[in-house]
């Protein structure tokens, strides 16, 4: 059995290439779908409490946190996000917090919202918990959980030498947007606040 | 179109030949088309002394047929030289339509109707091929009558060429047309069967079978007569030893042998039924195609399979039946036999398409399950396979579960351990090869959004709405590009003078002098390293090798107790045949 090597290497006379005239290599076409095809989408972002199994991280950088008046209606398990001019006329239902980009180790991030002391300066062991492990998220994987009976989070830092968390590329106001997409008072006349005075 | 006009000449072309099950074809006749001068030649080849090809067959001409391993063949059985250039039209409308429904299967006649062409011609005339398959020799009205026919489908051939040729990457299309040349020589090597012990086997198969029952059913008391496996008595016998089953959704007793293997698995006094029932399975012998030189021809059946590979037949081809029959491997006297696979080469394949550095170093370190363990920081960095045996095997399940497209629940009863500890290590994986993850990520977007997977020499998957499944998909570039690198294995071995005797499926089998062993060896891993630096982009993958000397046979130590068994048993059943004396590759 004989078959004679089968060349690619020649060229005709023009200089153009026949079909019969590649070299393998240059027949080989690249595999590394570097462009992906698609973009993840954010479409939803919770604003919650990191679940008490789940392992987290909270973005350090100062431009992915931000002070704001937030309005929770329990009923719903909705957090609305209140502006400054309608914030100041119903300081009674609405409180003063953190937003923080947090992240878990599946890679699915969320807005964490801690609430600051009061205008008192009144705090409570629930919020400096909260708060506490906010900052330690910020450079450990952390997790934390209620102690009903010491009435405070109990944090626990992961033991292993977990990997970075990998960030989102969009800017923290994308973030919120898409967060409080809905959710937004931006007047007195908002149905949410009507329906709080009893009006609806 | 340009890339066909460099040809000086393209000639479409058909032969007609006759065919035994296991033995090569003797060409009966030839037609071919010059498609630019419009030139006919006719050729009657039965019975004529060494006729000259009417064509060229140099780098200049170019060579058009369908399926083209079968028209190489004849060029082999005439001591024609085999063209240079070779398009298949086979292999280019599987790959235009791969992954894709069709209307009248890859025949001509399926792609001549998938393109809305007339069929007229292409047709197998059942009065032809039995006239033709008869034999010879053929009056001069017959002659005739087969040379038409054959026309007739050399004329349908150009109708599809004609259409196709706007369709076809013809570079590539003639890489794959190689790759056929190659298949046609492997195919005429064929494998070496003993036929001696094939036919004890098989002339002794129903006593074969009882005893075998017999033997094992003692304990159970399951099958009725000597042959016939009854589910009311293994139900009765389930009952009464208190063993839960699980059932079809019919309702009906599972008996299929994943049911088996499951339940074996917690009640190990079902497995040696299990055995049994497996081998019974199996002993499907007479299936299997051997020629009269004794050595084992099948189809090969090149660029089947959705990712490009080889799908023989598996009742005919030794490679297909149970893996204890190939014992019946044997090289002829004064030949050896050389079993050649590429090692962990998904892995080596995925690491290196995706640019996983991390992967790449696990793949090159020699032993990528123990180096993965190492970079999870799972095993200490001076681990050993004995100082750490089982972390490397749980790492090494958790690798060949990605492969799998496994998810926790399956590692778990892999590994023996809960799916929380089998989650833990799936992470793992996806934390230390990111970057594979990513890249694993976008193959499934980019097919989803573009409807397309491609390898790197062009073998194309169409991917139809709802009816791919991810895993399928994201293994593709793995287990494509692996037969990519098969054929280009081939390809090289074949050019090279090796035979070749078989590829199966990440590897090959070459058969060699005794006297030439080390250089044959030798050369057929330099064929393999260069194909995967072909397909890798200069990343080469390490192969292993196995060989086996006459008298001996090919066999792994795993399947030699099953083979001594059944031959123990054909010996008494024959009347005390030394079994031993078979021999067994160490």
């Amino acid at each position: 059995m004989n078959i004679p090597n089968y060349s690619y290497s020649q060229q005709t006379a023009d200089g153009e290439k026949g079909p019969g005239d590649y070299t393998i290599e240059q027949l080989r076409m690249a595999q590394d779908f570097s462009l992906p095809a698609v973009k993840k989408v954010l479409a939803t972002i919770p604003v919650q409490k990191p679940d008490r199994q789940v392992f987290f991280r909270v973005c350090p950088e100062e431009s992915y946190r931000i002070q704001a008046a937030t309005l929770d209606i329990r009923a719903n398990r909705e957090t609305y996000i209140v502006l400054p001019e309608v914030a100041e006329e119903i300081q009674d239902v609405i409180r003063i917090q953190t937003l923080y980009l947090g992240v878990t180790r599946q890679e699915d991030i969320f807005i964490f919202p801690v609430t600051l002391p009061g205008v008192d300066g009144k705090d409570n062991p629930w919020n400096e918990s909260s708060r506490e492990a906010a900052e330690r998220a910020m450079t450990k994987w952390v997790r934390m959980s209620a102690d009903m009976a010491a009435g405070c989070y109990k944090i626990y830092e992961a033991l292993g030498e977990l990997p970075e968390p990998v960030w989102p590329d969009h800017t923290f106001q994308q973030i919120l947007n898409v967060a409080f997409k809905n959710r937004v008072i931006d007047s007195l006349e908002h149905p949410v606040l009507q329906q709080l005075r009893g009006e609806l | 179109m340009k890339d066909f006009d460099t040809f000086s000449e393209i000639w479409v072309a058909d032969f007609e030949f006759t065919v035994t099950l296991g033995n090569n074809p003797t060409p009966v006749c030839l037609t071919a088309l010059e498609i630019k001068s419009g030139r006919w030649e006719l050729l009657w080849l039965d019975g004529q002394a060494n006729p000259p090809p009417p064509y060229p067959t140099g780098k200049d001409s170019l060579f058009v047929c369908y399926f083209a391993s079968a028209e190489i063949s004849c060029h082999l059985a005439l001591n024609w030289p085999v063209p240079e250039n070779v398009l298949d039209l086979y292999t280019e409308f599987r790959n235009l339509t791969n992954g894709l429904p069709l209307v009248a299967g890859n025949g001509l006649i399926g792609a001549l109707a998938h393109f809305g062409l007339d069929t007229m011609g292409a047709a197998e005339k059942t009065d032809m091929r039995n006239l033709i398959m008869r034999g010879g020799p053929w009056n001069e009205d017959e002659r005739s009558a087969i040379l038409q026919y054959c026309k007739s489908d050399v004329e349908a051939l150009y109708r599809l060429l004609t259409h196709m040729e706007t369709l076809i990457d013809l570079p590539r299309a003639l890489l794959r047309g190689r790759y056929m040349k190659a298949v046609a020589a492997i195919e005429r090597n064929g494998v070496p069967i003993d036929v001696k012990s094939l036919n004890s086997i098989t002339s002794n198969l129903p006593e074969l079978k009882e005893r075998l029952i017999s033997e094992v059913d003692a304990s159970y008391g399951v099958f009725q007569g000597s042959t016939v496996f009854r589910a009311e008595n293994w139900m009765r016998l389930l009952a009464i030893n208190d063993i839960p089953w699980p059932h079809l959704p019919s309702g009906r007793i599972d008996l299929s042998d994943n049911a088996f293997k499951e339940m074996s698995d917690i009640y190990p006094d079902i497995k040696p039924m299990r055995e049994l029932r497996q081998l019974l399975g199996k002993l499907r012998l007479n299936c299997l195609s051997i020629g009269k030189d004794g050595r084992n021809r099948s189809l090969l059946r090149p660029f089947s399979s959705r990712t490009g590979r080889n799908q023989p037949s598996n009742s005919r081809f030794i490679f297909g039946p149970a893996t204890w029959l190939r014992g019946l491997i044997r090289p002829p006297p004064g030949a050896g036999l050389a079993y050649l696979d590429w090692s962990q080469q998904e892995f080596g394949i995925a690491a290196a398409l995706s640019g996983d550095k991390a992967m790449m170093e696990a793949y090159s370190s020699g032993d990528p399950y123990l180096a993965f363990a190492k970079q999870a920081g799972a095993v200490p960095e001076d681990a050993t396979k004995q100082t750490h045996s089982a972390e490397r095997a749980r790492f090494k399940a958790c690798v060949l579960a990605v492969q799998y497209g496994m998810g926790p629940e399956s590692l778990a009863k892999k590994i023996g351990q809960t799916p929380a500890h089998a989650r833990i290590l799936l992470q793992l994986h996806r934390q230390t090869y990111k970057r594979f993850w990513q890249w694993s990520d976008n193959v499934l977007d980019f097919a989803m959004t573009r409807g397309y997977l491609q390898t790197v020499f062009g073998w194309t998957l169409r991917i139809t709405r709802g009816k791919t499944n991810p895993r399928t998909l994201r293994n593709f570039p793995m287990q494509a590009n692996g037969a990519e690198m098969l054929r280009l294995a081939c390809c090289f071995a074949v050019e090279r003078g090796i035979k070749v005797i078989a590829p199966v499926h990440d590897a090959i089998l070459i058969e060699y002098p005794s006297k030439d062993k080390d250089r044959a060896i030798e050369s057929a891993f330099q064929a393999m390293r260069e194909a995967s630096e072909y397909v890798l982009n200069g990343f080469p993958l390490r192969s292993d090798v196995n060989t086996v000397e006459h008298p001996n046979r090919f066999i792994s130590p795993e399947d030699a107790g099953t083979w001594y068994k059944i031959m123990e048993i054909v010996g008494e059943i024959k009347g005390g045949a030394n079994t031993r004396s078979l021999g067994l590759r160490g």
